[in-house]
């Protein structure tokens, strides 16, 4: 891998991201694609970093409402099924913010939240996640 | 650092790490203060952690890895290629600029066309300051002295129609920067009429044909053509007005 493709590996993280929402791997490979090609459209984009954020709001903004996602399949689907029912935006903050893919304060302005709304909304999330123990 | 603060920054920052920054080194020192926030971030330490394992179990399949593949490769490849977009801003704010400047360079070109040309001007100065007596006496009407002046050297001597039955009472060839100049003095109107090659002078007037004129001093005014690759000045007392009204009659 060059390093201009290495600068796009984020995308990954964002097949991850989009099977939460989708609860399936190939939807969530056809929702990244198509957030890629709504992403390529954009003139403002050029920038991998820029790219990375435009990108994952795409995918929040458009795909946090989804319905919630079929019983799993696949043990990639099982592990993205135990986000299902999270609140948001707690939830898409705390898998982005979990991933390593923004600092709390970028989150913040993706999301479009307060520093402190967010502290709160990661909070909810946190709690409403099933824990193994107590499954 | 107070309570909320120090709860902000940590329950924003994925697992705080042994080496923490400044800011959660502070945020922690502060809920160690307090059981219950220490509680909290305990909880919070747990619940990342289950998050980061679950989402590490979300391994990519290798058929979707490749696509990924493809699709990181095909985003690389494009990046940088910026396509053309009349309505991106920054592309819209150059388009406005250019036609702004394009618009400016008309503007300005269109109105230096229809001032009268500023070469002219010194020409007309000099032609006024012309005594009677450095005239040599003609008794012609101006149109029928172009033989006058061949024979005193000056081959392209031509006076536009509606000028040409003035009566001329006198008739020189002056030089500017070795150009000559050949001038009619008009008793009728006290005018004056010039004819000269305008392009030592750096003067065009287009279109050929049309006039310009302009006030020289509070006395004179001046109408100009060029016709035919020569000039003809007319320089007259009184004003702009009474320039154009002279050069509007047809006689």
């Amino acid at each position: 891998m060059n390093s201009a493709t290495e600068e796009w590996s984020f995308l990954d993280d964002a097949w991850r991201y989009a099977l939460v929402l989708t609860g399936r791997e190939e939807t969530a490979l056809e929702l990244v694609e198509s957030s890629l090609e709504k992403l390529a459209r954009r003139t403002d984009a050029a920038d991998p970093l820029r790219a990375k954020k435009i990108l994952f709001s795409i995918l929040y903004r458009g795909h946090r409402s989804m319905a919630a996602p079929p019983a799993p399949t696949t043990p990639a689907e099982s592990a993205a099924y135990r986000f299902r029912g999270l609140p948001e935006p707690g939830r898409s903050a705390w898998i982005l913010l979990s991933l390593g893919l923004f600092a709390g304060e970028d989150l913040a302005g993706l999301l479009g939240e307060s520093p402190s709304d967010l502290a709160a909304y990661l909070s909810d999330a946190r709690r409403a996640f099933p824990r193994e123990d107590a499954a | 650092m107070t309570p909320k603060a120090a709860r902000v920054i940590l329950a924003t920052q994925p697992l705080p790490s042994e080496n923490p920054t400044p800011d959660q080194a502070a945020a922690l020192e502060t809920i160690r203060k307090s059981d219950e926030l220490m509680a909290d971030f305990e909880f919070q330490k747990q619940a990342d952690l289950a998050a980061v394992t679950a989402l590490g179990e979300m391994t990519v399949p290798p058929a979707i890895a490749e696509k990924i593949k493809e699709l990181q490769t095909t985003a690389a490849s494009s990046r940088g290629k910026t396509r053309f977009n009349p309505l991106d801003p920054a592309t819209l704010s150059v388009t406005i600029g250019f036609i702004l400047l394009v618009g400016l360079l008309t503007w300005h070109f269109l109105g230096r066309s229809g001032s009268f040309p500023e070469e002219a001007l010194s020409v007309a100065a000099e032609g006024i300051r012309l005594q009677t007596d450095q005239f040599d006496v003609v008794e012609e009407n101006a149109g029928a002295l172009a033989d006058w002046f061949l024979m005193k050297g000056f081959d392209r001597f031509q006076i536009p129609d509606e000028f040409s039955n003035y009566q001329a009472a006198g008739a020189r060839i002056f030089k500017i920067e070795n150009q000559p100049i050949a001038v009619l003095a008009v008793p009728e109107n006290f005018m004056f009429f010039m004819v000269f090659d305008p392009v030592p002078f750096g003067i065009s007037v287009a279109p050929e044909g049309s006039w310009r004129t302009v006030a020289l001093d509070q006395k004179y005014a001046a109408a100009i053509r060029e016709v035919d690759g020569m000039c003809f000045m007319v320089v007259a007392p009184g004003t702009r007005q009474t320039i154009k009204d002279l050069i509007s009659q047809k006689r």
